[in-house]
């Protein structure tokens, strides 16, 4: 063996490590929604199940409790999906018409706009909580949905502007140009040119948005009604509630339902991802 | 009535002027180029005539109309990029058809204007692939393709043929020319190749840091520049400009040329002309002969040790380039292909000096 093939072996033994370093959390949550709290009690934390439940997943589900709730994560899960679908899609879709201003349509004092915009990316989410608590107030839409809707597209419009921006300018301005003496206009320039050639940055902005605001909790606690808690809340309120004894298999398989969406999410558009990322790098 | 008339125009970013008060009017049936070195301001007066540039001061009218503040949309030009810029998602025949899709052009028409230029520019087998798979030949006929669709006032290239290999360029531009004729479209059209606006032109601007020097038809600029930069930019290989001194006796012309290592070379103008005491004589290569000793070709250095030391011989197949240095300067003349011409050796030459130019060695101007 020369010492090419060691070294080689020694770094898939580092990567695999890291992996299975990684994994670990995954597989202790997973193996433990699917025990009894008998056997939980009774086994060790890295053992497999000796005999499969499912219980613990549909008690998470629809009549875990959240304090005097018990309607598991059910209500809120559609309230999150409710909220970060518009959220997403909104903020997706002003930031690829901000990011094609930015890079196609240059305008005194683009420059100072675009890092405002930018600055919006750095401030963190505390800074902001009084201000908005009190502008959503003004609004009329505090402790509902839109509200959410309207602070996470008000929040993702600085990066999305930034990954359109950035994929736009590579795009040739003769494109436009050409497009301009063919009689398009702003609008139909974007449509009929630019959007079809922007799935890659799209997948990036959809991956990215949906990662933030399905994840978020600060907002969600801080600006959600009764009615109106993403998962991520729900899940906090479901583990704090204690009624004597703790349901880890339940809070478990509640914590796997609220992070199944954005994994679900990352694995079936991944590619396009680390496409999408690269892409600016790349002159066509 | 004029197709394009440019009146005062400037165009300045800031503090940086680009072009300095262009004017240009150009007959339906021309074929415009503007020639010179990058940096001189063509593509952004191509770009201003487009309307893609708005300009500083001045007007522009196309087919009579003022256009000067006008969006590209409504000046009812077509125009090939440099780039091609086709729009990468669609299919060649949407490329070509999306100017009149845009413009609400029935389906019908549209079909009928796609076949025929399809059928003009032998571009039928490709009309359902996407740009990236087209050659760049390919490319390039679709770009044109969209241009001629669309049966403008005014045609509008942009260096068309810049991207492509030597050989596909050359038979482009005949392709362009013949297009040309066959339409008796108006074009302006932009390059940096001297060449390229020989062959095309029926009208050449030559441009230099944002200021027009001549306008004329290719013979005018190719024999009669009005300076020395237009003398040096057009023609391949380029003018030679000799520096000499003049001397005035019994009436006829006297020019005499620095030699190194031997006496100066005197030729004298049959024309007797005001001309100051330095000059600059511009003549190009093919009107440099081998001296036969007739009146109309008289030798080179009359009664003043004779020929000129040739110091590299370029054979290049239909001619014969040899250099040798008069005045300071390399002069290159062109000869016959089976010329007896030997490098470092000595050589008859002969100037035919009904076509020289005259040069002003300050301002650079023509002087006769």
């Amino acid at each position: 063996m020369t010492s090419n093939t060691m070294l080689r072996w020694g770094l898939y033994a580092v990567l695999v490590l890291f992996a299975l370093f990684y994994l670990m959390p995954l597989f202790v949550m997973l193996t433990t929604s699917l025990k009894s709290l008998e056997e939980i009690r009774t086994g060790s934390l890295l053992s497999l199940p000796r005999e499969l439940t499912f219980a613990p997943w549909a008690e998470a589900w629809s009549s875990a409790c959240a304090g005097t709730q018990c309607q598991g994560l059910r209500p809120f899960f559609w309230n999150s999906v409710l909220m970060a679908v518009p959220a997403v899609a909104i903020s997706t879709v002003v930031g690829a018409l901000n990011g094609y201003v930015f890079a196609q349509w240059r305008f005194r004092g683009a420059n100072l706009f675009f890092a405002a915009i930018l600055f919006g990316c750095f401030i963190p989410f505390q800074v902001v909580l009084l201000p908005m608590a009190q502008m959503l107030g003004l609004m009329g839409i505090a402790g509902t949905i839109p509200g959410l809707i309207f602070v996470h597209v008000i929040y993702g419009i600085g990066f999305t502007t930034l990954f359109f921006r950035n994929y736009y300018v590579t795009i040739p301005l003769e494109l436009v140009r050409a497009a301009k003496v063919d009689g398009a206009g702003f609008f139909r320039i974007f449509f009929a040119i630019f959007l079809p050639l922007s799935l890659p940055i799209i997948t990036v902005s959809v991956i990215w948005q949906f990662t933030q605001i399905w994840n978020d909790f600060l907002f969600g606690v801080s600006f959600s009604g009764p009615g109106s808690q993403p998962v991520t809340v729900a899940l906090n309120n479901i583990v704090n509630s204690t009624t004597g004894v703790k349901a880890y298999n339940v809070d478990m398989a509640a914590a796997i339902i609220a992070a199944a969406p954005t994994l679900l999410v990352y694995v079936i558009a991944g590619k396009y991802f680390i496409r999408g990322l690269t892409a600016g790098s790349v002159k066509g | 009535m004029p197709i394009l008339e440019i009146d005062h125009l400037q165009k300045a970013y800031g503090e940086t002027h680009i072009l300095h008060d262009i004017n240009i009017s150009m007959e339906p049936g021309d074929f415009l180029v503007l020639v010179g070195p990058s940096g001189c301001g063509k593509s952004t007066l191509l770009n201003c005539i487009a309307g893609l540039e708005p300009i500083t001061g001045g007007t522009i009218r196309i087919g009579g109309g003022d256009v000067t503040g006008v969006s590209p949309k409504d000046r009812d030009i077509a125009m090939v990029f440099q780039s091609y810029a086709l729009y990468p998602t669609m299919s060649v025949a949407r490329n070509i058809t999306f100017g009149m899709q845009v413009r609400g052009v029935d389906k019908a028409t549209q079909a009928a204007k796609l076949a025929e230029v399809a059928r003009q520019l032998q571009i039928e087998p490709l009309l359902a692939r996407k740009p990236g798979q087209l050659s760049g030949g390919q490319r390039q006929r679709v770009a044109m393709g969209r241009a001629l669709v669309r049966d403008p006032k005014l045609f509008l290239f942009d260096e068309p043929l810049s991207n492509l290999d030597a050989k596909l360029r050359v038979s482009m531009r005949t392709e362009i020319k013949k297009l040309h004729q066959d339409l008796n479209a108006s074009i302006v059209y932009v390059t940096h190749d001297q060449i390229e606006a020989m062959t095309l032109a029926t009208k050449i601007v030559v441009m230099k840091g944002g200021v027009i020097q001549q306008i004329g038809t290719p013979a005018e600029i190719y024999n009669r520049p009005a300076n020395m930069f237009v003398a040096d930019f057009m023609g391949s290989p380029a003018m030679n400009l000799i520096p000499a001194q003049v001397r005035s006796e019994g009436g006829q012309t006297r020019i005499e040329i620095a030699r190194e290592g031997a006496a100066p070379l005197v030729i004298t103008d049959p024309v007797a002309r005001e001309l100051p005491s330095q000059i600059v004589l511009g003549v190009r290569p093919e009107d440099i002969h081998e001296a036969t000793g007739s009146a109309h070709l008289p030798r080179l250095a009359q009664g003043a040790g004779g020929d000129v030391m040739i110091e590299i011989v370029e054979p290049a197949g239909a001619d014969t380039f040899a250099v040798t240095h008069l005045g300071g300067k390399p002069v290159t003349a062109r000869l016959r292909a089976e010329s007896a011409v030997r490098a470092r050796a000595l050589f008859p030459l002969a100037f035919d000096l009904s076509k020289v130019s005259y040069f002003s060695p300050e301002s650079g101007e023509r002087l006769n």
